[in-house]
């Protein structure tokens, strides 16, 4: 189809076009290469298989948004297409007499398609431009207390524009040029688009209509080789390194399951990120994979009560520095400046309660929530800045194994029993080792749960025994607070009084979620391999196996409060509500629940700590919520959960009970 | 081996920090049996009436240096002059408060003098003409029984709140030795710009009796009671989380894991239900009083007294007998 001048010179422009390309995309490549740790290849195929289903199911996106999300879809299949499409495209135009796939059915439906889904993207695209500058969706904003790098704030408007144009141009002069196409060899049926946009050109002189199709094939194509080495500095590399993200990121033993930190490496000068370098290679990927949809920020209950933090500002304001200093990183250069700088403010750093709502809702497998706490290893371990109030719970776990600095008997709460709870020393062939916490040793609400707990385990015959007083906290709160080297003290502590307790050949079961998480998610790594049960997960055996009998309570209505590190970070959402449900049958949900739980505003050390500025607190957002579904009992599963909402509670004038499941259970269990 | 005792008395402005006369207290009950002499150390600018009331409560000899370069507390002048008086002495003991100034004073001072030092002390006892100190560990999980090797000075610092100061007794008399200054003012490193406190009112950590208010206040209007009690004990005035969250008060006032951590003689907790939070600050007080409607909260297991009844009919009951019988 292409004059031999046009070969020529479409020869030179892709040469230079794809030369540019190179430069740019490794500049993107050893900018990440300056991060951390690794990006991961192990079991290749099954990581390829993830990002290719991720791109051609498009369900990471679809259960939120789902308007935006089936445009998003439109356009995405069009651009997978497409990438068959161009080449087709090329090859015609270099090749003489070269038809794919030919004149027969295969080429029928072939030009179907491609004509549908242009179509399709087209208007795909129309439907989000209108969105961002006409609608002006407020989901897209960020709000002004958050901290946003100057080059943002105009830049992602600007960014969007011209994208939304290079997809509406490239896919609309394929169209043009699939129309002036009909309009010199005559009509055909399988294109029923590009047919009616031939109509356009009835009467037009021959001469034109084949101007007007080398025109189209140069614009379809040359918009393509002029974006190319753009892409790494438009947000739209997302299109790349979005599915490549999801294929590089780390296997985690849970979502939430933090990486140790080596303190015997005494080469190792930095330990947490001050600077962007010192992210993992996976996070600095995020930065570019991220197409700043905000879906993060609508899941992070920091953002929705008012708080300097947004998850996707993060994102968009490391993309925007990177942008900055792509250049120079890529060749070594050095970068000074702080992610405190830039990234996010102090106050925005501690008011994240890791609840991991943001990795949950990325469709492309970003992970800000990891950021934020190599960020706060940082602070805490180089800069020794961080909120005054953590200093106690700091000290407390190091010097009488609890936060609370609590020097009382860790099996007090068992007094007012009228059984014994023995210890591992009394009971050394225990089958069950209940693990209690700090917060079932010496929180007032929290023993009514411990002893709950205690009670069900006993009336149901279970061979149990405690720590007492070797427990000690399992360092939780000092992992995300930051001070990771507490977590080790206190984590290799546990492990050896663990092992040496048998555990390691026995179940355990808590009440605490937090401490579940650590003990069966974080612990492996440091030799500590246990089999933890949450308690409502083992009310479910008990139940199944008809050790214990619930009696229905009807007439009293329970909605369940989802704790992050047993819903997200445990993937547990069916236990709790079957013990409920038990002793509760009419359960009614609140809209955010399950993996979309909203947090009690407790984790992430928040609990250790005032909570940073904003509108509200995270806990009255959350008991509005579960007081909106008219139940009279808010369930819990964790005994900060249980605090919080207590509070909130009382801050409401008490109208709903605030108890733990296995305080319901307990107290309707027949004899 | 007679020693003799040399009590460092921190003041501010003419006034003696009450430490100073629980750590000369301290010196006291054990100048008997060590069989020395109990000297004070007074400096500062315009110290005179500290210098007499040093002698009414026990000292024997004061040693005073009063020179404007010893105004403000400064480790660098303070610390000079000090190890200058001791250098002449024999191996003494020295004592002081174990206040932010007297912990940094003792480190200083022995560590120039090459002397041992036992700091935070909350007991002193001497065995066989051996001096014992006693100081809790690891927050108060341990306790450790320490005593000095060699010869040279020693150098203790007491816990505030332990020791009863001794009343003073106006009649007795010692003599004073004035000392000039070792440094002069171009010579100290540091300078004093300004010295700010928050507000006027009693503070908290250092407070020996501390009135605090909870939810069961039931608004801002509910803290008057409780601060009148607070104001006519001499006490600061406290808070629960509950409180502060409300914003009833601000958060200056909270006591508690997230705020202050108070260890006072006397706690009374009024309408304060005893959340773990709250426990974390207060659970140390030597004595704690629980004022609640309902006598089921938790704090009543922690609470040495407790008064299950309205608050509001109690405090200015309480706060009228007080002022009667502390003739205010």
């Amino acid at each position: 189809m292409l004059t031999p001048y046009e070969k020529i010179l479409f020869a030179v422009v892709a040469a230079v076009s794809l030369y540019l390309a190179s430069v740019t995309f490794r500049r993107m490549i050893r900018t990440i290469m300056r991060g951390q740790g690794r990006l991961f290849r192990d079991g290749l195929p099954g990581r390829v298989m993830t990002g290719i289903k991720a791109l051609a199911s498009q369900n990471n996106m679809i259960r939120n948004r789902p308007f935006v999300s089936l445009a998003h879809t439109a356009i995405a299949w069009g651009f997978i297409l497409y990438m068959a499409v161009n080449l087709v495209d090329v090859l015609e135009g270099m090749i003489p007499g070269f038809a794919f796939p030919g004149e027969g059915a295969a080429g029928q439906a072939y030009r179907l398609i491609v004509d549908l889904m242009t179509a399709a993207a087209l208007a795909g695209m129309a439907a989000l431009l209108i969105r961002r500058f006409i609608v002006k969706s407020p989901a897209l904003d960020i709000a002004p207390q958050v901290q946003l790098h100057p080059g943002a704030a105009d830049g992602i408007r600007r960014d969007s524009l011209i994208v939304g144009f290079f997809i509406l141009g490239h896919v609309g002069f394929r169209l043009l040029g699939a129309s002036f196409d009909i309009a010199i060899d005559g009509p055909d049926p399988w294109q029923p688009v590009a047919a009616l946009a031939a109509g356009l050109w009835t009467g037009m002189e021959p001469s034109y209509l084949t101007f007007g199709l080398h025109a189209s094939w140069w614009m379809a194509i040359g918009l393509v080789l002029v974006f190319l080495p753009w892409f790494p500095y438009s947000k739209h590399a997302h299109l790349f390194m979005g599915p490549f993200n999801l294929m590089t990121s780390r296997d985690r033993s849970s979502p939430g399951a933090m990486d140790d930190l080596d303190f015997e490496d005494e080469t190792v000068e930095q330990f947490g990120a001050g600077r962007i370098t010192d992210l993992d290679r996976t996070h600095i990927t995020d930065a570019f994979a991220c197409i700043m949809c905000n879906r993060c920020q609508d899941a992070c209950p920091a953002y929705a009560t008012g708080k300097e933090l947004s998850p996707a500002a993060l994102e968009v304001n490391k993309r925007y520095h990177l942008r900055d200093h792509m250049k120079s990183l890529a060749k070594d250069g050095d970068d000074s400046e702080p992610l405190l700088a830039y990234a996010m403010s102090e106050s925005a750093l501690w008011a994240c309660t890791t609840c991991g709502a943001c990795t949950e809702a990325c469709p492309v497998g970003n992970e800000p929530m990891f950021d934020i706490l190599a960020m706060r290893q940082n602070q805490v371990l180089m800069e020794s800045a961080f909120p005054n109030e953590l200093k106690g719970a700091f000290t407390g776990i190091e010097r009488n194994g609890n936060p609370w600095q609590m020097a009382g008997d860790r099996m007090e709460w068992t007094e007012t029993l009228d059984f014994k709870v023995p210890t591992v020393a009394e009971n050394p062939d225990y089958d069950v080792l209940y693990w209690v916490g700090c917060a079932g040793a010496f929180d007032p609400g929290a023993k009514d749960t411990a002893r709950a707990i205690a009670t069900v385990l006993h009336r149901s015959g279970v061979d149990f025994a405690v720590l007492g007083n070797d427990e000690s906290c399992t360092g939780d709160l000092a992992r995300r607070a930051g001070n990771e080297y507490l977590y080790s003290i206190a984590a290799e502590g546990n492990i050896e009084t663990l092992n040496a307790s048998g555990a390691d050949r026995k179940r355990i079961v808590t009440g605490c979620p937090h401490c579940l998480h650590t003990l069966k998610n974080e612990y492996g790594t440091l030799g500590g391999r246990y089999e933890v049960m949450h308690h409502t997960q083992l009310i479910g055996d008990l139940r199944n196996d008809g050790k214990i009998e619930v009696k229905e309570e009807e007439g009293t209505r329970a909605t369940y409060h989802d704790p992050c590190y047993l819903g997200r970070h445990g993937g547990e959402y069916e236990a709790p509500r079957e013990a409920l449900a038990a002793a509760r049958p009419s359960l009614v949900e609140m809209a955010r629940s399950r993996n979309r739980s909203f947090c009690c505003g407790a984790g992430g050390a928040q609990v250790w700590k005032e909570e940073e500025k904003g509108r509200e607190a995270v806990s009255d957002n959350r008991f509005r919520e579960a007081r909106e579904t008219g139940a009279d009992t808010l369930a819990v599963g964790c005994p900060f959960c249980a605090r919080m909402m207590n509070d909130a509670n009382k801050r409401a004038g008490e109208p709903m009970r605030v108890r733990d499941i296995a305080e319901i259970v307990a107290e309707s269990m027949k004899a | 081996m007679a020693s003799n005792l040399f009590v460092w008395i921190e003041q501010e402005d003419g006034q003696a920090d009450a430490v100073a006369w629980q750590a000369m207290a301290a010196a006291r009950n054990i100048a008997g049996d060590l069989g020395g002499s109990l000297n004070a150390v007074v400096f500062g600018d315009g110290v005179g009436d500290v210098a007499r009331q040093a002698v009414q409560v026990g000292a024997d000899r004061v040693y005073v240096s009063d020179d404007p370069s010893l105004g403000r507390y400064r480790v660098e002048p303070y610390a000079k002059l000090l190890s200058r008086i001791l250098e002449t002495e024999p191996p003494s003991l020295i004592l002081m408060g174990a206040s932010t100034a007297g912990l940094e004073l003792s480190a200083y001072v022995s560590a120039l003098t090459g002397a041992g030092l036992a700091p935070d002390c909350t007991d002193l006892r001497v065995e066989g003409g051996q001096l014992v100190a006693v100081r809790p560990a690891l927050v108060g999980n341990l306790v450790s029984t320490v005593t000095f090797k060699g010869t040279g000075h020693r150098f203790l610092s007491v816990r505030r709140n332990i020791f009863q100061p001794a009343d003073p007794d106006e009649s007795r008399t010692g003599e004073v030795i004035e000392v000039a200054a070792v440094l002069a003012e171009d010579e100290i490193p540091t300078r004093v710009e300004s010295v700010e406190t928050s507000d006027g009112a009693v503070s908290l950590t250092e407070a020996n009796i501390i009135v605090s208010g909870g939810r069961g206040v039931g608004g801002p209007e509910g803290f008057q009671p409780v601060r009148e009690l607070a104001d006519a004990l001499g006490g600061a005035l406290g808070a629960s989380r509950a409180a502060v969250d409300a914003g009833w008060i601000p958060y200056a006032h909270q006591v508690g894991q997230t705020g202050k951590t108070v260890q006072p003689d006397l706690y009374i907790a009024c309408g304060i239900s005893g959340a773990i939070q709250h426990l974390a600050g207060m659970k140390n007080a030597r004595v704690i009083v629980a004022i609640n409607k309902d006598a089921d909260v938790p704090l009543y297991q922690y609470a040495h007294y407790g008064i299950a009844g309205d608050l509001f009919s109690y405090l200015p009951a309480i706060a009228e007998e007080v002022k009667k019988r502390l003739g205010r």
